[in-house]
């Protein structure tokens, strides 16, 4: 059966023909007369391609692609990334199902009303020309570009992916949101602690001695990390895992700890306080590479006991005293600061609380420690496409400046007299409806899924209500397109020119276009130079985006002499030959202890932090004050990166519909038994789900996966999740980061 | 032979029929539709109601066919295959490799996907011109192709259509749905008809074909 659908055997089909010159004569409306005949092809012969996974993922895996006869056949990791040392994970094999998925947005088209499910195809030319008399309209009616806003994170990195930015900038000033729903907190906590941050080769964590993962969850999220973590555990290290949730990671641990969500500041400054009067402290550390650390052992000494951390966190004292020996005693010991433990109220304090116990027993600077966050050393790049000019004339804001997210890479800019208006990336809904003069009425959405990962649902609903026109530039039929007006389908990494770099590891990955961009689809600055074209054509000057781009050519003008540097490289197209790593002095960060804050040291005070209205010291945060019964915890999902992957048939195999993760004792309690749908509900909204019954979870707590969406489901855990900010972010984003993981509701058996 | 069956299959399975039929499934918009639609109409004798809202059909199609939303019915031969519902799998090289016999290949090969039914539903055209041209040649690559081919996944292209169809007067079609003949509804039951009696008649003709195609149903 298997060979009979793939179909057609050739013997037979070639039996009888022999009309090659005739070609020309068939009575064919579309198939064309094609001189390469079948022998010219072989099966046995691939054509291998570089590409690099866009998905904004620690371990941004550098990719060998198979094609034959202009088909992708299968994928693997390259071997040449120790890194990624061959390997990729479940979401990263199951790309040619992305690639070739029939459900894959193919055409530029228009729906004649938001969520009526009624789509005309247009061609791009119309879809340019309704998007571009729109923007000329508001430039009429405004005298600005303001009512224009773009909102775009990281759901399709790559270099060029910041022509998005820059098609902007080419139009006008325009307004930005801004900030980042991921790690904001924590960049600013290590900015204020550090100088930067910037996290060791995690590759180094083979050296470590003791390794605590804080919050994170690598064996889902960063699959390529644990082989180092598992080395190190080979070796002798011991691993603690700490996280609300027994993950897969904390099953690999030797030691798990379940503290209370967001007791982690109180954790920490309970072990900085045993490691103090234990006298652990690393003296030539604190003496001469760090600034504030007798004003912070004085702020323990009053403050702080191992039983207040005990009863805060819910971790026995007699463990915190253990682990913080052990982790003191450690040389080197090592602590990996998940993002998932800053999305809260009292995040970025956290993280500064946990950057001082890694500073105070001097394990920063050194190999195999450190506190690992994440960093964007190697990110160096030259940001042609990004970087493009406002047309003459241009009226923007004023009194605006300050950075435009974690990934801004426009500071170096003049102070212009006009810049573009930012707003708040993580109140999306909440800047809609409030922007006003001019009031955002246009919105492009690019490398985005605001319905699946932006906060408060149902907000969003009301705030999308009041745009005039909504232009999402994506791959499937996200909720978002569902309230759209016009979507343009976009290239995925198989069918364009890009380069990658993470913000985890150390490794740079080229991305070649494998193959020719299936349907219409069309790559984001190509989308910019359709649109430019068409500006300019209604308005001559509108537009300074080129209107004609090879992206061939547009990935080689990312490159500079410091990027082949860096990676020792002599030029880009070395990197077919396999991705290539940064050369480092050392595999630690601050190896040389030149710190990157205003005192040149470790700041266990930051007068700057103070300024920016927060402690001076890592001093103990209070969380967010519970608003209803149990905890709500929108964690990653094991086979999606938000909302993207799920929605592919191998991922359906594996979850077949969402549900809500329940303890047994609580769920008695409300009368909810295994499989139960229930209705979970706060003030923002609720959802509806089957239940699992699991002792993984906390008994006050109740956990979905994040993303979910498809035609069969209106799932959506943002129904729960309001706006709260974090405490950091604004420093270094721009905004605050979102408190995700403080989300209350209540529960109830339907 | 496929000559001796022509009579019996003109009704539906004229030239004219598949062409309009192929037009149908590569319509990219309304005028499109309603072109190719009453030429079907036309060569099948189902008229349709004047009053049809073509706009409506255009939305119809799309839900099913081209999306953007997840499409119930894909008209690529390669999303019904036993092992993969991919695009681009073994159904659309198999199709490759048919046009390359004939010295024929689909426009900008690599992006729409070979096994379009539009792009077969043409391969099927040349292929009876090819045994019009010559007679003594034996059916065997137009039989292959619709019957190891076409007839693989078209039943199930079919009943992923008739299934996902709106009932009655949810088409957006106006009057009671006795009397109503949706575009749609027309251009799959011709398809369906024309398939049928394409496999019928080459069953009929060739008992190779017959082993064959024991193993199909």
């Amino acid at each position: 059966m298997k060979e009979k659908n793939s179909g057609l055997s050739r013997r037979r089909f070639l039996q009888g023909i022999s009309a090659a010159g005739a070609a020309a004569l068939l009575p064919c409306r579309f198939l064309m007369p094609h001189s390469a005949q079948a022998a010219a092809f072989s099966e046995q012969e691939y054509q291998v391609f570089r590409n690099a996974c866009p998905r904004n993922c620690y371990d941004t895996c550098s990719i060998k692609t198979y094609v034959q006869d202009g088909v992708v056949k299968f994928i693997e990791g390259a071997q040449e990334s120790t890194f990624t040392h061959g390997g990729l994970c479940v979401k990263g094999y199951a790309y040619p199902r992305r690639v070739y998925s029939p459900d894959r947005i193919k055409y530029p088209m228009v729906q004649d009303g938001r969520r009526t499910g009624n789509w005309r195809r247009v061609t791009w030319d119309e879809a340019m020309d309704r998007i571009a008399r729109k923007v000329l309209e508001l430039k009429e009616q405004d005298g600005s570009l303001l009512g224009l806003g773009l909102t775009k994170y990281s759901g399709n990195f790559g270099i060029t992916n910041y022509g998005v930015e820059g098609m902007m900038s080419s139009l006008g000033y325009t307004t930005r949101f801004v900030g980042t729903p991921c790690w904001p907190a924590g960049i600013d906590a290590q900015n204020y602690d550090l100088g930067d941050m910037w996290c060791n080769d995690p590759e180094d964590m083979v050296k470590s001695r003791y390794i605590i993962i804080w919050g994170a969850n690598p064996a889902w999220c960063s699959v390529h990390s644990m082989k180092y973590v598992m080395e190190a555990k080979r070796r002798g290290a011991k691993v603690v895992v700490i996280d609300p949730v027994f993950t897969q990671t904390a099953a690999k641990g030797d030691v798990f700890w379940q503290p209370e969500t967001s007791s982690d500041g109180a954790l920490a400054l309970g072990m900085a306080r045993h490691i103090l009067d234990a006298g652990l402290v690393d003296r030539d550390f604190v003496n001469n590479h760090s600034v504030g650390f007798n004003e912070f052992a004085d702020y323990l000494r009053a403050n702080v006991t191992v039983e207040w951390a005990a009863e805060r966190s819910g971790i026995p004292a007699q463990q915190i005293r253990e682990v913080a020996e052990e982790f003191a005693s450690a040389d080197p010991a090592t602590i990996w600061i998940g993002y998932g433990m800053q999305r809260h109220t009292n995040g970025g304090a956290s993280v500064r609380a946990i950057d001082a116990l890694v500073a105070m027993t001097g394990n920063v600077g050194k190999e195999g420690g450190g506190a690992r966050y994440g960093h964007l050393r190697t990110w160096g790049f030259n940001y042609h496409a990004l970087l493009q000019k406002q047309p003459e004339g241009a009226v923007g804001f004023v009194g605006g400046g300050g950075p435009k997210g974690d990934f801004d890479f426009t500071k170096e800019e003049a102070a212009a007299s006009y810049t573009d208006r930012t707003v708040n990336i993580n109140k999306t809904a909440q800047a809609i409806l409030d922007t006003k003069d001019p009031a955002i009425r246009m919105l492009w959405v690019s490398c985005k899924n605001p319905f699946a990962q932006d906060f408060d649902r149902p907000k969003l609903e009301k705030a999308f209500d009041t745009l005039d026109l909504v232009v999402s530039v994506e791959q499937f039929f996200t909720e978002t397109v569902s309230n759209s007006d016009i979507v343009l389908p976009v290239t995925t990494l198989f069918e364009e020119w890009t380069v990658n770099v993470s913000y985890w590891h150390y490794w740079m990955g080229l991305n070649e276009q494998a193959i020719t961009p299936m349907f219409e689809t069309k790559s984001n600055i190509e989308i910019a130079a359709l649109l430019s074209k068409k500006m300019n054509e209604l308005s001559p000057g509108s537009c300074t985006f080129p209107q004609e781009i090879d992206t061939r050519e547009w990935l080689e003008k990312e490159f500079n002499q410091g990027i082949y540097d860096t990676f020792g490289i002599s030029h880009w197209t070395d990197l077919r030959n396999g991705p290539a790593k940064a050369r480092m002095a050392s595999s630690a960060s601050w190896h040389d202890k030149a710190f990157g804050t205003p005192s040149g040291k470790y700041e266990f005070r930051s007068e700057l932090c103070e300024q920016n209205g927060h402690a001076a010291l890592p001093v103990y945060k209070e969380g967010r004050k519970p608003y209803d019964v149990f905890r709500v915890l929108t964690p990653h999902t094991q086979f999606g990166l938000h909302s993207q992957f799920i929605n592919l048939d191998w991922m359906k195999e594996y979850n077949k519909e969402p549900f809500i993760y329940m303890h047994p004792d609580a769920a008695r309690e409300k009368g909810i038994a295994d499989l139960d749908t229930v209705r979970v509900f706060n003030k923002v909204g609720e959802v509806r789900s089957r239940v699992k019954l699991t002792r993984n979870v906390a008994k006050d707590c109740l956990l979905m996966y994040e993303a979910w969406f498809g035609p069969e489901s209106t799932f959506n855990v943002q129904n729960l999740v309001d706006d709260e900010a974090s405490d950091m972010g604004a420093f270094k984003t721009g905004a605050p980061g979102v408190a995700l993981h403080d989300q209350f509701a209540n529960v109830e058996k339907l | 032979m496929p000559d001796s069956h022509t009579g019996k299959r003109a009704e539906i399975a004229d030239n004219e029929t598949l062409a309009a039929l192929r037009d149908f499934f590569a319509a990219t918009g309304a005028a499109d539709l309603r072109d190719a639609a009453s030429r079907i109409a036309a060569a099948t004798g189902s008229p349709l109601p004047a009053e049809t809202d073509w706009t409506t059909a255009e939305y119809l199609f799309n839900r099913l066919f081209v999306g953007p939303a997840a499409v119930p019915a894909p008209p690529y031969a390669s999303a019904y295959g036993d092992d993969e519902s991919l695009l681009m799998g073994k159904p659309a090289q198999a199709a490759r490799q048919a046009y390359r016999s004939m010295g024929l290949a689909v426009p900008r090969q690599g992006t729409i996907p070979d096994d379009h039914l539009a792009f077969e539903l043409d391969a099927v055209l040349a292929l009876r011109s090819l045994a019009e041209a010559s007679p003594s040649s034996p059916a065997g690559p137009h039989a292959a192709f619709i019957t190891d081919h076409m007839a693989c996944w078209l039943p199930r292209f079919i009943q992923a259509v008739r299934a996902n169809l709106p009932s009655g007067t949810a088409e957006g079609m106006p009057g009671p749905p006795e009397h109503t003949v949706c575009p749609v509804t027309l251009a799959v039951d011709t398809l369906a008809a024309w398939l049928d009696e394409e496999t019928r008649s080459m069953a009929a003709s060739s008992p190779h074909s017959q082993n064959t195609n024991s193993k199909e149903e």
